[in-house]
């Protein structure tokens, strides 16, 4: 028995990946680490992408969550 | 059972094949979107993880994987500073759409004074940081 084709070809999997990899200082990733547990976030990438709306949102720009 | 473990080799080698050239860190969300048909996220894990005992993978800051040769080329190209017992990213991967209303952000409303998106994150995680402090 075979599984076939369980995956996205690999080119369309790389143009829906769709993901930038933006650098941050350590130092501010480690105070980030510091306090996602304790305010509910279960990642680094979900603390900053929710900063980044808030910050969009006080300057005005709307964006419906993902 | 064999069937099974067949099935499972079967699923192990797609995944290899379909992730060994990925340029950027993945999850296993990311694998789950990719999936054509359905499989468990409790499989896509086991799995990952004997990739990542077979030294074919490398767990990547957490939640995130690489394949060993993209790995390696971008350590290589200087993105990654230094290496403890797992590796550690200088930076997160984070939606494009995201990325793009921060750059458009910046373009229209240069008055606001940020130079790119870097600054603007770094900005906005300070700020986040502060008011979770200050509640």
């Amino acid at each position: 028995m075979v599984v076939l084709g369980i995956f996205m070809p690999k080119t369309i999997a790389k143009s829906e990946a769709e993901y930038v990899f933006v650098k941050i200082p350590k130092s501010l990733l480690e105070e980030v680490d510091r306090v996602i547990g304790k305010h509910g976030y279960r990642s680094r990438t979900e603390f900053v992408k929710d900063a980044i709306r808030s910050l969009l949102r006080e300057y005005g720009v709307y964006r419906s969550e993902e | 059972m064999e069937m099974r473990l067949i099935v499972k080799d079967d699923l192990k080698r797609q995944l290899l094949e379909f992730i060994e050239e990925l340029e950027e860190p993945f999850n296993i969300e990311f694998i789950m979107r990719n999936c054509l048909k359905p499989v468990s996220r409790i499989e896509i894990h086991d799995i990952l993880c004997e990739l990542v005992d077979e030294g074919r993978i490398v767990r990547v800051d957490g939640e995130y994987y690489m394949p060993v040769k993209p790995l390696i080329r971008r350590w290589l190209r200087g993105k990654i500073r230094r290496v403890r017992d797992e590796v550690i990213l200088d930076g997160l991967e984070l939606p494009k759409s995201l990325v793009e209303d921060v750059r458009e952000l910046i373009r229209s409303r240069a008055e606001l004074g940020y130079l790119d998106e870097a600054e603007f994150i770094r900005d906005a995680i300070r700020r986040k940081l502060k008011s979770l402090r200050e509640n």
